[in-house]
């Protein structure tokens, strides 16, 4: 391929006290492009974003990685001074919770100005007439008036904005979106979905989406990957994720939400719950929630294998698929 | 029209107003949150009505109101046909056995400290239901009934995960003899693949026990695979109540249109519309006329100044807005 992805990660992991919270982690997110990271509480989705990030804490985490490039650089070679100018100036990150993100006792603009004269080194007048234009720019009604007020008497909403505001203050070429709508309610979700969605356009950004709603998913990512259990275990466009997934974990998820659009009988469920990190299973980790669980399954531990162009899951049942396709596959 | 029985759920009129800050010398600045504002419904005996409304709607509030765990300013709630807000501390205990509650967070609900099997069990102590025989094979029922193994009666809280701690709650809802189970945001923590197993329980449930819900809840998806009615909340007022499947189909009202059109699809590149603009306003003070005029995409000029009327839609389905009323003869738009 002619263009290299903006970010590039092989085989990164995570492990604390001894228990691996991520492994073999791999992605590539391009350019202006939608990655979404989907996965169950205690996936490893967030925990991964933080390790990228170089935001955990070395003496409790120990972080490996084969690579983990950023825009043709190793991020872990960089030194810490260079790291930080990177984190906030190219890689910004956004979170559920703006309130808990955002200083309480310091007016919004003035977080915006902050993040401007550490960054951009912009002199006080200059960064505030910048942030106020930031403030326009993610929509924020009454900006001028906005501006001088605290975190606490703005909604929800206008708080995800402002944390939007923050993160795009500095133009990053990549944002890390950790659950940003999670929070909100369903009307206001659609309108901060489609402001990231307009600022991506505008801004050329790469965006890494980090959800555990394949609604949201669905919509805005060019590509996905869905994790389990610390791994990547189905990765693919958004077309082959959602119209071909062949993980019977992505099958499960993706039945197991009831449509708002139409009628279903029982909710199709998955069995049982997720595993902490201390008690995975040896051969696959679904395998014991897994509908199509066979012998070999308890033995085998599947790591990602390429299906189609781009399709990839860790599962010996595609494998099996093409091998016995006839059989398996209904009106083939 | 559906008259087969009396409401099992009978809620009439219902209001509750909490004053917030401090008022200042003269108490002239007390500013009041209409939480609850001249609220009607009922619900049959089997059935599921489901609240569904976005934050600071009242949906939480009305749970709480039923239960009676917060006392109401003025209204009607009858229970099987008996005026609750009248009984005292003693009758009311009598009816707590009917009518239980299941929230969002079943961490925050079980004591840390208490035993899984003791935490089931305590209603029945309050209760005083029983012999300590009796009680402990009602615990191996219940948690049968709800599809925990019997070793879990040994546990603490912290040793189960969400979903397992969800099925507490409710093998504990269903210790005594209930009815009426208010689920509030009951599977809204829990993750997918949970939540849909907990769906299903309900669902198991109410079929095996005959048992009434009222189902509160943020979540389209979810209300329209458990439901029966539904009703529409907006800033304290019922802006929508209607049989489910009229609901989906024919929404009447703009704000419940909106939500509906706000809820991502989980289809390939297929965004959700952007079908309202601006912030929920807040509940302290909200907006004069129809409390939805500030977001409505139909806004007229009556609508900042007079609250619209309980419109007829059709049967069982009412909204409260001015474009209905004017679309029907006046002889149809009537006041509920």
């Amino acid at each position: 391929m002619a263009v290299a992805p903006l970010l590039s990660v092989r085989g990164l992991s995570v492990s604390y006290g001894g228990a691996a919270l991520v492994e073999g982690v791999e992605l590539d997110l391009m350019m202006g492009k939608t990655h979404g990271l989907v996965g169950e509480s205690g996936s490893g989705k967030s925990v991964s974003a933080m390790a990228i990030m170089r935001l955990l804490e070395p003496k409790q985490f120990r972080v490996e990685a084969q690579r983990i490039t950023f825009d043709g650089r190793e991020l872990p070679s960089l030194g810490t001074h260079e790291m930080r100018r990177v984190r906030g100036a190219e890689i910004s990150m956004i979170f559920q919770e703006p309130m808990t993100a955002l200083n309480p006792v310091l007016p919004v603009g003035e977080q915006i100005v902050e993040t401007l004269r550490v960054h951009q080194k912009l002199d006080r007048a200059t960064a505030r007439k910048r942030a106020l234009e930031m403030l326009e720019w993610v929509r924020i009604p009454a900006a001028d008036r906005r501006i001088d007020e605290y975190p606490h008497q703005l909604s929800g909403g206008m708080r995800q904005r402002v944390m939007i505001a923050i993160a795009i203050a500095c133009q990053p070429k990549l944002l890390i979106a950790d659950e940003p709508t999670t929070a909100l309610d369903v009307t206001i979700q659609a309108q901060i979905l489609e402001l990231l969605h307009e600022l991506q356009r505008e801004l050329g950004m790469g965006i890494l989406l980090i959800t555990h709603d394949l609604g949201v998913v669905a919509g805005y990512a060019d590509n996905v990957s869905v994790m389990y259990a610390g791994r990547i275990i189905e990765s693919g466009t958004t077309s082959q994720i959602f119209e071909h997934a062949l993980h019977p974990y992505t099958q499960g998820l993706l039945r197991s939400h009831p449509p708002v659009d139409r009628d279903v009988n029982e909710l199709p469920t998955i069995p049982g719950t997720v595993p902490q990190p201390h008690e995975r299973p040896n051969g696959c980790r679904f395998g014991p929630r897994c509908a199509h669980f066979r012998q070999i399954c308890d033995r085998t531990d599947p790591r990602l294998m390429g299906f189609e162009a781009r399709h990839r899951a860790a599962c010996i049942r595609p494998k099996g698929y093409l091998f016995d396709g006839p059989l398996e596959v209904s009106d083939g | 029209m559906d008259d087969r029985a009396i409401p099992f759920l009978r809620v009439s009129n219902l209001t509750k107003h909490f004053q917030v800050g401090r008022g200042g010398l003269l108490g002239r600045n007390r500013s009041v949150v209409r939480a609850v504002d001249n609220v009607s419904f009922s619900i049959a005996r089997g059935e599921t009505l489901a609240v569904v409304g976005e934050s600071g709607c009242g949906k939480t509030t009305l749970g709480r109101l039923v239960l009676r765990l917060i006392e109401a300013d003025s209204g009607q709630i009858e229970i099987a046909g008996t005026e609750i807000r009248g009984l005292d501390h003693r009758a009311m205990q009598e009816f707590r056995r009917r009518v239980q509650i299941v929230i969002q967070d079943p961490f925050g609900s079980l004591n840390p400290r208490m035993l899984i099997g003791q935490a089931i069990m305590e209603p029945l102590d309050i209760h005083s239901v029983g012999t300590a025989k009796a009680r402990r094979a009602r615990l191996a029922e219940l948690l049968d009934l709800v599809g925990l193994p019997q070793s879990f009666a040994a546990r603490f809280p912290h040793q189960l995960s969400g979903g397992q701690r969800q099925r507490v709650g409710i093998a504990r809802a269903l210790a005594l003899e209930t009815d009426l189970l208010i689920c509030d945001e009951a599977v809204s923590a829990l993750d997918v693949s949970v939540q849909a197993q907990i769906v299903n329980l309900l669902q198991k449930l109410k079929h095996e026990r005959q048992l009434t819900y009222l189902f509160i809840s943020h979540d389209m998806a979810i209300v329209r695979h458990i439901a029966d009615h539904v009703a529409v909340m907006y800033l304290g007022e019922i802006v929508e109540i209607a049989p489910k499947a009229q609901l989906f189909a024919h929404p009447a009202h703009p704000y419940t249109q909106a939500l509906l059109k706000s809820v991502p699809r989980a289809r390939v590149h297929e965004r959700p519309e952007l079908a309202i603009k601006g912030d929920i306003p807040s509940p302290i003070d909200p907006p004069s006329g129809c409390r939805f005029h500030t977001r409505c995409p139909h806004v007229m000029g009556i609508c900042r100044s007079t609250p619209p009327a309980r419109t007829t839609v059709g049967p069982d389905h009412s909204a409260n807005c001015h474009l209905l009323a004017q679309a029907l003869p006046a002889a149809k738009g009537q006041t509920a």
